[in-house]
């Protein structure tokens, strides 16, 4: 309802006939007795006040929302308020996000205060705020906060709060826990309509905190925090993060990087993660926020883009790798004796994995072929995991290898490629087990798998098959036995961790 | 009859309004201040004022004081043969109060309008409720002390149009409020304050300052002694109101201690407490979103505002003098008696109201999404009510739960202005089951909050799709006394002798002689003859030659303490 026809006012009603009908109508609606009708006259009261304020005077700011009277300084230090105009708004309960942060410097064009202020140079103030923070001692700094002449000038305090956030947002700076406590009563941070987001300040907290642990004496202390304990080993992976993070990415430079097998992403996401706290943009300063992604990424459960370039990476090298083995494997045994012999086991065997490898790389790409299609890409959801699913046709593709090599090329060679079947299959069962039973997704991919595994080998198959008839079993009894016992195991295995029964 | 009462930590009043100002009533011996403190006596008879502040001294274990710093917890003060809770001592005091007040009019008090520190919690104002029952009152309303000391100025001065900052530094609290009168109306806009901070705390600073000066460990001393320093700086800290040097010579376990502090010292020692000051009178400021520039006066009320360092720290912060237009002890009492007139509907307070503010953010905890990060934080403050927001007010806001698949609803009401729930009050909790739905859309629930004239709180939640309504019952927390413990303490509190007023002026001078006695080395034995002589005296029951023997006494007594 209009708060003019509630006051029984026309809407050029000056601050004195407002006031004069809302006594008149209070007379008649007392709080304690018609609470309702009391708080609708009051905040037609307050609405209707506003209201005229904003017609009369030219700004409708109230008095903390005046321009602040903050003397700017241009100073060599990068930490002066925003040059871009932004109203501050203090009044507002709603959370604010960081824009809120800015400071209008003073202009001395917009209306000069009444009483001249105390000069008041922010540059400064945050620098020796900074000094203050290093010394680590809160009765010290609470003690000159209190006796800074500039501060009993409300606005400038209020304001010189917001910048100090600011500029600490910007240039994170350890606080200690005790400092931070006296700043914020000092500056009233700590308030719920104060207009200043929670999620902020421990923003600012963490921000500073981890720019402390970046230096270098403190990897000791990041260690410990991440791993529990202060290990040698620890204290390398948190160097190795942070030199791998510095700088702009490169691919020449990180994709040889990523090639490397074992924990090295998953560490390095680890201490990243921990450094950044969930948040890129809060990553300290020497490391690239781009470059941090990439590694973190890398680590995710998701198919992410980094991690894409880093599977095309790895296969391409496996594909390198493969014919630069069957080159070394065909010139080495020309300088051995009874090379003949030994030539021809050797590029067998080169051969041999080289084929696994590639049948592997292909289970894989059309796995993550189908993925693409699916749009499933950016979903960190069970896509790495349904890959990993994949991998399961490794074991069935090795022993196929086997029993070929065995009947084709050496039998000796068959038991050898059966052992690494076997070898791959019991290091599987070692690995730590499933914490939930596969997915329907997951089993589907596992036998999309097996069943390219199956077409790609066909051929093949139905020659060993042939073979195999005509020639008697004697010879490739040894890999058989291998052979079986490595299928065995492997169904067993997957048994166990319940991924061939449906879930419940 | 209604009557006014300043329920103080150090000092207690009462008055009325007598149909055209505000009337205070005198104790027994002649003061309008009675001490708030209550004394057992050794056959378990409770002494109250005057005569237990001597006994502080005398009789430490058996005597308390300051325990409206105690109000609304659950804490409770062995005396004597029994424990007491603040809401009981606080009872006895409000009696002493009403068998003076009684006294002087002849009428029977039943209905009293009590002042409470503006920043008084929910749990304080309702144990401030039970002591006043507990006393055998109807309390009418309870009114915030800088509001009643605003209209004790108010309706004395009668200012036209203009905001004015109450700075109510008593005994044990502070508290700041920011008002505006016009036509008729008195208008609080806003409210803050500290609890504990008050006159209390600059006497702990120079009595640390003594002990570390004269290298005496605190636990050495005994608890009379400590009573008898406490007192010697107390009237140390008074001098330094009006001089520039205060000395304090206090005799411990036969040494003579002289001990001396200049203004500057004492200021340089208080100054981290001035400094906690500016909090409460910044965020008032604020909130009316005023500046010091827009006052037209600053008032001070209450008995430790006449300390220098207060003004000071006002004409620092506001660039201008203080005002004390009215007795800074008395304000508070003769608002309350003015409350109390315009709650009997007195014919020359027709014209005024009081339109007051709840003075602490009143919400409920939530969890959000960090933007940032994306993670959900949890222990978020919501407020429904701001602070410092005009009373009676309702006000409602809508939640949604975390995901659809939520069941139920936990709604945690606090009290308090920090943005994380941990650092605030928790006044009650209330768990609603949720209708399955969609989406969280379709799962919101409308709490609304509505918080009345007398500071009482009202929680509702309804299930926007449903509309089923449930209503938060504000959880009894131990600090709050049930109405059946409040009649089991009535009927216990009844049982406890209490000497009749009349006699109070005799126990009042044989607890001074007492406490002279245990103070002084000189005349000892003088004192404790005359003691003797003065016992028998009250015992023959004869007044014209009590009262005679009395004055004779005292006399005696101010020479003694005269002396240096």
């Amino acid at each position: 309802m209009d708060p003019f026809a509630l006051l029984g006012l026309a809407h050029d009603a000056d601050e004195a006939a407002i006031k004069r009908a809302y006594a008149q109508r209070l007379r008649k609606t007392r709080p304690d007795d018609d609470p309702e009708g009391f708080q609708r006259l009051n905040e037609a009261y307050r609405a209707a006040l506003a209201r005229s304020k904003a017609g009369h005077a030219a700004p409708a700011r109230g008095a903390w929302n005046r321009p602040v009277p903050v003397l700017v300084t241009a100073g060599p230090t990068g930490s002066q308020p925003a040059s871009t105009p932004a109203p501050v708004d203090a009044g507002a309960s709603r959370p604010v996000h960081e824009s809120r942060l800015r400071v209008v410097p003073l202009d001395p064009q917009l209306d000069a205060p009444r009483s001249q202020p105390p000069t008041f140079d922010p540059a400064a103030f945050i620098a020796e705020f900074r000094e203050y923070c290093a010394q680590d001692n809160p009765y010290a700094l609470s003690r000159w906060l209190n006796r800074h002449p500039a501060f009993w000038n409300l606005p400038t305090k209020h304001a010189a709060g917001r910048m100090l956030l600011r500029a600490l947002f910007e240039k994170p700076e350890h606080i200690s826990e005790g400092c931070f406590a006296a700043t914020s009563d000092f500056f009233h941070f700590d308030d719920a309509l104060a207009g200043i987001d929670p999620l902020l300040l421990r923003r600012v907290r963490e921000r500073g905190a981890s720019a402390w642990l970046m230096r270098e004496g403190n990897h000791g202390e990041l260690a410990r925090r991440i791993y529990g304990a202060k290990t040698p080993r620890g204290v390398h992976w948190v160097r190795v993060a942070i030199k791998r993070a510095t700088g702009p990415f490169r691919w020449w430079r990180d994709l040889p990087n990523a090639l490397r097998p074992g924990k090295s992403r998953r560490q390095v996401a680890r201490v990243l993660l921990y450094l950044c706290d969930g948040n890129l943009a809060d990553l300290p300063a020497p490391l690239d926020k781009e470059h941090a992604r990439f590694w973190i990424e890398a680590a995710s459960p998701g198919l992410g883009r980094s991690k894409l370039l880093v599977y095309i990476a790895r296969s391409v090298a496996a594909l390198v790798l493969g014919p630069l083995l069957l080159a070394i494997t065909g010139t080495i045994p020309a300088y051995i004796a009874d090379a003949p012999n030994l030539l021809g086991f050797a590029t067998s065997f080169a051969w041999g994995v080289f084929v696994t490898v590639a049948a592997v790389l292909a289970c894989i790409w059309s796995w993550i072929g189908v993925a693409w299609l699916n749009r499933k890409l950016d979903a960190a959801s069970d896509i790495s995991r349904g890959l990993r699913v994949t991998l399961v046709s490794i074991t069935p593709a090795l022993c196929v290898t086997a029993l070929l090599t065995a009947r084709l090329v050496d039998p000796i060679l068959g038991v050898l490629f059966a052992l690494v079947a076997l070898l791959i299959t019991f290091l599987r069962s070692r690995a730590r087990p499933r914490r939930q039973p596969a997915t329907a997704r997951e089993r589907l991919s596992a036998y999309i798998g097996l069943v390219l595994v199956c077409v790609m080998l066909s051929g093949p198959m139905s020659a060993v098959a042939k073979t195999i008839a005509a020639t008697g079993l004697a010879k490739l009894a040894p890999t058989v036995a291998v052979v079986v016992l490595a299928l065995g195991f492997w169904a067993w295995d997957w048994h166990k961790r319940g991924f061939l029964k449906p879930r419940v | 009859m209604i009557v006014g009462i300043d329920l103080g930590t150090t000092n207690s009043l009462i008055g009325r309004f007598d149909g055209s100002e505000p009337q205070l009533f005198k104790t027994s011996l002649g003061s309008y201040l009675t001490p708030s403190v209550v004394s057992l006596d050794d056959d378990g008879t409770v002494i109250v004022g005057q005569a237990a502040r001597e006994r502080l001294i005398t009789h430490p274990e058996r005597t308390v004081a300051s325990f409206k710093r105690w109000m609304g917890s659950a804490r409770e003060i062995p005396l004597g043969n029994r424990n007491f809770r603040p809401e009981e001592l606080s009872a006895l005091v409000l009696r002493a109060l009403v068998m003076d007040a009684e006294a002087a009019t002849g009428e029977k008090i039943d209905e009293a309008v009590v002042s409470v520190p503006a920043y008084f919690s929910d749990a304080q104002r309702k144990a401030t409720r039970a002591a006043g029952e507990l006393a055998g009152l109807r309390v009418e309303k309870l009114i915030n002390e800088p509001t009643a000391a605003a209209l004790a100025y108010g309706l004395r001065e009668r200012p036209e149009n203009s905001r004015f900052l109450v700075f109510d530094l008593g005994g044990g609290t502070f508290d700041v409020s920011i008002l505006e009168m016009f036509e008729g109306i008195v208008q609080v806009h806003a409210s803050a304050g500290d609890n504990f901070l008050g006159g209390e705390d600059f006497l702990g600073v120079l009595e640390g300052a003594f002990l570390a000066d004269q290298h005496i460990d605190a636990k050495a001393l005994s608890r009379e002694q400590r009573g008898q320093l406490r007192r010697l700086l107390e009237a140390a800290k008074r001098n330094l109101t009006q001089a520039r040097k205060a000395d304090v010579r206090f005799t411990c376990d036969g040494r003579d201690l002289e001990w001396s502090i200049d203004e500057d010292r004492f200021a340089d020692l208080s100054d981290p407490l001035i400094q906690r000051m500016r909090a409460p009178l910044e965020r008032a400021l604020r909130d009316a979103n005023l500046q010091p520039s827009d006052l037209s006066e600053i008032i001070l009320v209450g008995g430790a505002s006449r300390m220098p360092l207060v003004a000071r720290l006002v004409s620092r912060m506001f660039g201008r003098l203080p005002l004390r237009h009215v007795d800074p002890d008395h304000a508070v009492a003769l608002g309350a008696a003015i409350t109390a007139g315009m709650k009997a509907r007195d014919a020359a307070l027709e014209e005024t109201i009081l339109t007051d503010v709840c003075p602490y953010s009143l919400g409920i905890e939530v969890s959000r999404k960090d933007p940032a990060s994306g993670r959900r934080v949890d222990g978020v403050f919501t407020p429904i009510i701001q602070r410092n927001n005009t009373v009676p007010i309702s006000r409602e806001d809508t939640f949604f739960p975390i995901t659809e698949q939520q069941r139920q609803l936990e709604l945690k009401v606090f009290q308090g202005e920090s943005p994380m729930v941990e650092h605030n009050i928790k006044l009650g909790e209330l768990t609603l089951d949720l209708p399955r739905g969609k989406s969280i859309e379709e799962q919101a629930v409308v709490v609304r909050f509505t918080y009345d004239v007398n500071g009482v709180l009202q929680v509702e939640a309804t299930i926007k799709r449903t509309g089923e309504t449930h209503e938060l019952l504000l959880q009894q927390n131990p600090g709050i006394l049930s109405d059946k413990e409040i009649r089991e303490r009535l009927a216990k509190l009844a049982a406890l002798k209490i000497h009749p007023r009349d006699r109070q002026e005799n126990i009042a001078t044989l607890a001074r002689a007492e406490r002279v006695y245990a103070e002084r080395l000189a005349l000892r034995d003088d004192i404790a003859e005359m003691i003797t002589r003065f016992r028998s005296t009250i015992e023959s029951q004869d007044d014209q030659r009590i009262r005679s023997e009395r004055t004779e006494f005292e006399h005696v007594l101010d020479q003694v303490e005269a002396e240096p």
